[in-house]
């Protein structure tokens, strides 16, 4: 394994060089920073350069750094005080390469040139042909030669001097710009042996200087990643290869021995010889990170001495054989193959055995809905109060109902907040650069102090940040949660098995996502931790994914179940089993569905999954991956089906429905929700009677309770299928009535005691405490009357397929009202066997008794009004107050 | 009927916007609107529209036939046919003023848009004005014109009475050979 040390906060190309008396290195990174380093007494000196910098080159007393503002900069070495730039360009300068007193600079817009860096006049010498952006350039000074990649698939050879093309080779692969190349081809000269070396896909062709013909060519064969540079060293023994997998190897230039391998996580992207120390050099990568490497062990190796004498037999050969070089490319191939026998066998296992246990990428933390951390202007948060956006070095809180807050701009300069969350009491940004946390309580009735800042210490980065109902937290670099008060009261800190991912929260409940040990090959493994503050509980479990892809968002839906989706589309949701366990499930294919209306996917804001209805609101992406600031997108709320099987069938969308009445329900006792569940039954029951499935038909019988019962009865009867009516009367009539006949007693006897649901007090069955909860909050909203579409009860929209049976529905549904409200559904065994339970732990815990009768007297009432009242749905979606 | 009246008529035609408040549903005598909820968007009539995005409560989500490939769509179709192609709205051009007036930051593209109803617009009025020359010249007693929009019947009435009624005029003295 590299040891790397990181340099650069930003991730992208780094490039490093060693000044030219080797006493201090230079790294420039993405963020826009040099830092010169000293190699003795390990000083570092920062020089503020640009946003970005993507090459430099070092000479005497200047610096030259291709930037992004499409110029090439000049600071003075080593202090880095800005001097006149020495050219223009529409692009940035994406390669440099320094001899001497020439300085080559190759550039995004297609260019090369040279000037002289001894010469005044600042003239320069081009070396046209190219057709895409410069990769690298590599000068061969003696032989007056400079060798040019470029994205348009060629390596090209020019003179220096005439400033003509002498060979051009159409042999690596095509892009149409850097950022996309497979490779960065890094291309290399042997001057011991008067090649080119240039890495094409995952080898290395090694082209003679004579005729510019292949003399021979270095392949791994367990290696089947793509190679982006090769650099020889200076004693002239070795050369490294990088692959883009962040594998490098120190192989034995004549013998192709492979004599050490590195493994890092990101790729090499760069690599300089120490010019004094020459068995050194040192390496950078794409995560802006660099590392020094020895090789010294590897030149002095016994087997090495034998490629010596085999290199001094290759020169002669070669020199014999000059006038048929055909023979002696055959020749060479037999040299090497016969080398490639003397590498031990163990070894190459052992090399193909570090390529496996290659640890898997794992993915960063994320704030749900926040876009691309990587764009300029970008969504912070968007949640059901409203949206944080960054643009311009600014952050924006906008608000969804103007008339709760107006919106709000902070200046984002010095301070560069990256992490935001909004709640209906405050605001909490973070920066995960500067560490600083601020939260703003808007609506705090001390208007003196409304905002705190705190800062992290020891090198603790903020990754993710939530704020729930009344704490906040913070997810760290460390693996630390820590929890605040929305004061800035330090709580707690709670400790994580591994990096974090992202974290939701539901008023008091906290979910945090985290990696934990490896998975299984080449898959990361997640695993959550389920918080709840007031009840103190903590709930640990992996979440499953589907293979190879990663989360992209995480939450809790309306009535606080937890979602989360995947990018390859999957959205599954954590279900509470009885026994207080998630049971995680899988509910729909959002990119998939997407796709069916002809858009690229849909960006996921939030889940409403009241009474049996599971509503997203989505942003609809058509082409793009993220949704743009501007125009303000458009918020649809979409209804899709579970990911059944055959959904374009009735009978699967039938089932969609049914499963997702018995999903998403917060109440079992409401009347519409059993008015829904009964005609979602019936109509299956008359889909199956349709099609001829009896069987199928009486199965469907046993999940209705006695009023669906009787309608499924007449229905048969009336529709011929006597055999069918009769078995359902003879075998489940009476057997339900028998059950909600118990049910009912067991009620009765248990509210004698303590009714029933003061089960809902008991925190140990949370399921029933979320419902009682959001009963509460629900009677605390205000009440209004929607004939909005989408909000609608969908059933009410479709018509009934057994339309002759529908007035009597009505008659039927009026007549079995007295048994409505204490009729529980199908599954009356199981509540049976709750209420024991809870039987059981109510006389234990009776101090509990009193805020229960408070609950139940709410609840109660707001049973009646939804029964007298159709009840509106939506105010857990809109902000209220 | 003038323009001012079709302006009126035209404001009672429905177009969604996207309110940034809440409030129940208000009751009018056209029929119900609402509720309004943060960030659903909702039909209402356009004179409301106009009002509530004066006062910053809203935006407006630009109509099917207002973005910029719809309208180069029509002005296309237009320039083919010899005749009116149909319009998405009897009231296509003054609905897109009162759009563009009232919220041009919600139509993207809204500049170009502008320029190419104008477009249409010219187009539209050359053929029109094509069309009753040809009337008058043939002298034939009526002509037929589908797909016209109410502004540019309203445009054409009171010139096309006086004018037909001094051809008429003008025929009655002319003694007939």
């Amino acid at each position: 394994m590299l040891s790397v040390v990181s340099a650069h906060s930003i991730a992208g190309l780094t490039d490093v060089c060693y000044t030219k008396d080797g006493s201090h290195f230079l790294t420039c990174g993405q963020d826009g920073d040099i830092h010169v380093f000293d190699t003795k007494t390990d000083q570092i000196e920062h020089i503020r350069c640009a946003d970005q910098c993507f090459c430099l080159a070092v000479h005497e007393y200047h610096i030259f750094v291709g930037t992004n503002r499409n110029e090439l900069e000049v600071r003075s070495y080593p202090h880095g005080d800005s001097l006149p730039s020495l050219a223009h360009f529409t692009q940035p300068v994406s390669a440099l390469g320094l001899s001497n007193s020439l300085l080559f600079i190759g550039t995004k817009d297609f260019k090369v040139l040279m000037m002289n860096l001894n010469d005044d006049s600042n003239k320069f010498k081009y070396f046209d042909g190219h057709q895409a952006p410069i990769l690298s350039l590599n000068v061969y000074e003696e032989k007056r030669w400079i060798a040019t990649s470029c994205c348009d698939g060629s390596v090209r050879i020019f003179n220096i001097d005439k400033q003509n093309l002498i060979k051009q080779l159409n042999i690596i692969h095509k892009s149409n710009d850097i950022e996309t190349a497979s490779s960065l081809v890094k291309i290399d000269w042997d001057k011991n042996d008067q090649t080119l070396a240039i890495p094409v896909k995952n080898t290395v062709h090694f082209y003679e200087t004579d005729k510019w013909t292949r003399k021979k060519t270095y392949e791994n064969d367990s290696m089947d990643q793509i190679i982006n540079l090769i650099s020889f060293s200076l004693c002239g023994t070795l050369f490294i290869v990088s692959y883009v997998n962040g594998q490098i190897s120190i192989v034995n230039r004549l013998t192709f021995d492979i004599c050490m391998i590195y493994s890092s996580k990101d790729a090499v992207c760069s690599l300089a010889w120490n010019p004094t120390q020459t068995n050194r050099f040192t390496c950078s990568t794409m995560a802006g990170e660099y590392a020094h490497v020895d090789i010294s062990e590897y030149i002095s190796k016994p087997t090495s001495t034998l490629k010596e004498e085999n290199e001094v037999e290759n020169m002669t050969t070669m020199s014999e054989d000059n006038e048929s070089k055909s023979e002696s490319l055959l020749d060479d191939d037999e040299v090497i193959k016969e080398d490639k026998e003397i590498i031990p066998k163990w070894f190459e296992r052992a090399s193909s055995m570090i390529n496996e246990t290659k640890t898997v990428e794992l993915q960063e933390s994320f704030q749900s809905t926040s876009t691309s951390k990587y764009l300029e202007s970008r969504y912070l948060l968007w949640n059901n109060i409203g949206a944080i956006t960054c643009y311009n070095e600014q952050i924006q809180i906008a608000f969804h109902d103007v008339s709760y807050h107006h919106s709000i701009t902070i200046d984002n300069k010095t301070d560069k907040y990256d992490l935001g969350d909004l709640s209906l009491s405050a605001i909490l940004l973070a920066s995960s650069q500067t560490g600083k946390l601020l939260c703003i309580l808007y609506q705090s009735w001390d208007s003196n102090m409304r905002q705190w800042t705190i800062n992290t210490e020891n090198n603790d980065k903020i990754e993710n940040i939530n704020l729930s109902e009344d704490f906040i937290s913070i997810g760290t670099s460390q693996r630390l949660i820590r929890l605040f008060s929305l004061s800035g009261i330090q709580q707690r800190i709670i400790r994580l098995q591994g990096p974090i991912i992202s974290m939701s929260s539901y008023q008091n409940q906290l979910w945090i996502i985290h990696h934990s040990t490896q998975g299984l090959p080449k898959e990361q493994a997640i695993s959550y931790v389920y918080l709840d503050i007031e009840n103190d509980s903590y709930l640990t479990g992996s979440l499953p994914l589907t293979p190879k892809t990663k989360l992209i968002w995480i939450g809790f839906s309306d009535s606080g179940k937890c979602f989360y989706l995947e990018k390859s589309g999957y959205l599954s949701m954590l279900r509470r089993t009885k026994g207080n366990q998630f049971e995680p499930s899988l509910i729909c294919n959002l990119k998939q569905e997407a796709e069916k209306n002809n858009l690229a996917n849909y960006w996921l804001l939030g889940v409403n999954d009241f009474d049996g209805k599971f509503l997203l609101r989505v942003i609809e992406l058509r082409g793009q991956s993220f949704p743009d600031l501007v125009p303000w997108p458009l918020v649809s709320i979409v209804s899709l089906p579970l990911s059944l099987y055959e959904i374009n069938t009735e009978k699967s969308q039938l089932e969609s429905d049914y499963l997702k009445i018995k999903l998403f329900n917060s109440s079992t006792d409401n009347e519409e929700y059993l008015n829904n569940e009964r005609q979602c039954l019936i109509k299956m029951f008359a889909l199956s009677c349709k099609l001829n499935r009896e069987y199928r038909a009486f199965e469907i019988c046993q999940l209705m309770d006695s009023t669906a019962l009787q309608l499924a009865i007449k229905y048969s009867t009336k529709s011929g299928k006597l055999t069918l009516a009769q078995k359902i009367i003879d075998e489940l009539v009476d057997q339900k009535k028998d059950e909600e006949q118990t049910e009912k007693e067991i009620k009765y006897s248990s509210s004698e005691i303590i009714p029933p649901s003061l089960i809902a007090s008991s925190s140990l069955s949370s399921t029933i405490s979320f419902s009682s909860t959001f009963e509460e909050i629900k009677s605390k909203r205000a009440k209004v009357e929607t004939t909005n579409a989408p909000f609608n009860n969908p059933f009410r929209k479709k018509k009934l397929i057994n339309i002759p049976n529908e007035t009597s529905t009505n008659d039927e549904f009026s007549q079995w009202k007295p048994s409505i409200n204490t009729t529980r559904l199908s599954s009356t065994n199981k509540t049976t066997v709750q209420t024991d339970v809870h039987n059981e732990i109510t006389t234990e815990n009776e101090d509990n008794s009193l805020n229960a009768k408070r609950k139940i007297d709410e609840t109660e009432n707001i049973n009646e009004e939804t029964t007298k009242n159709k009840r509106n749905r939506l105010q857990q979606f809109a902000c209220n107050r | 009927m003038d323009i001012d009246e079709v302006q009126y008529l035209s404001e009672n035609e429905l177009i969604s916007v996207v309110p940034n408040f809440k409030h129940p549903e208000i009751n009018l005598i056209r029929g119900s609107v609402g509720p309004f909820l943060p960030l659903i968007p909702l039909q209402v009539p356009m004179w409301m529209a106009i009002h509530l995005k004066e006062s910053h409560r809203c935006r407006f989500v630009c109509p099917e036939w207002l973005t910029l490939d719809s309208v180069q769509e029509l002005l296309k179709q237009e320039q083919q046919q010899a005749t009116f192609t149909s319009m998405p709205n009897p009231y296509v051009f003054i609905l897109s003023q009162t759009i563009m007036n009232v919220a041009l930051e919600d139509v993207p593209n809204g500049d170009q848009i502008r320029l190419l109803m104008k477009d249409l617009w010219d187009l539209r009025l050359a053929k029109l004005r094509s069309s009753i020359g040809n009337l008058a010249l043939s002298g034939s007693l009526y002509a037929k014109v589908t797909h016209l929009t109410q502004v540019e019947i309203c445009l054409i009435r009171n010139f096309l009475k006086t004018s037909l009624k001094h051809i008429a005029q003008l025929q009655d003295v002319v003694p007939e050979e």
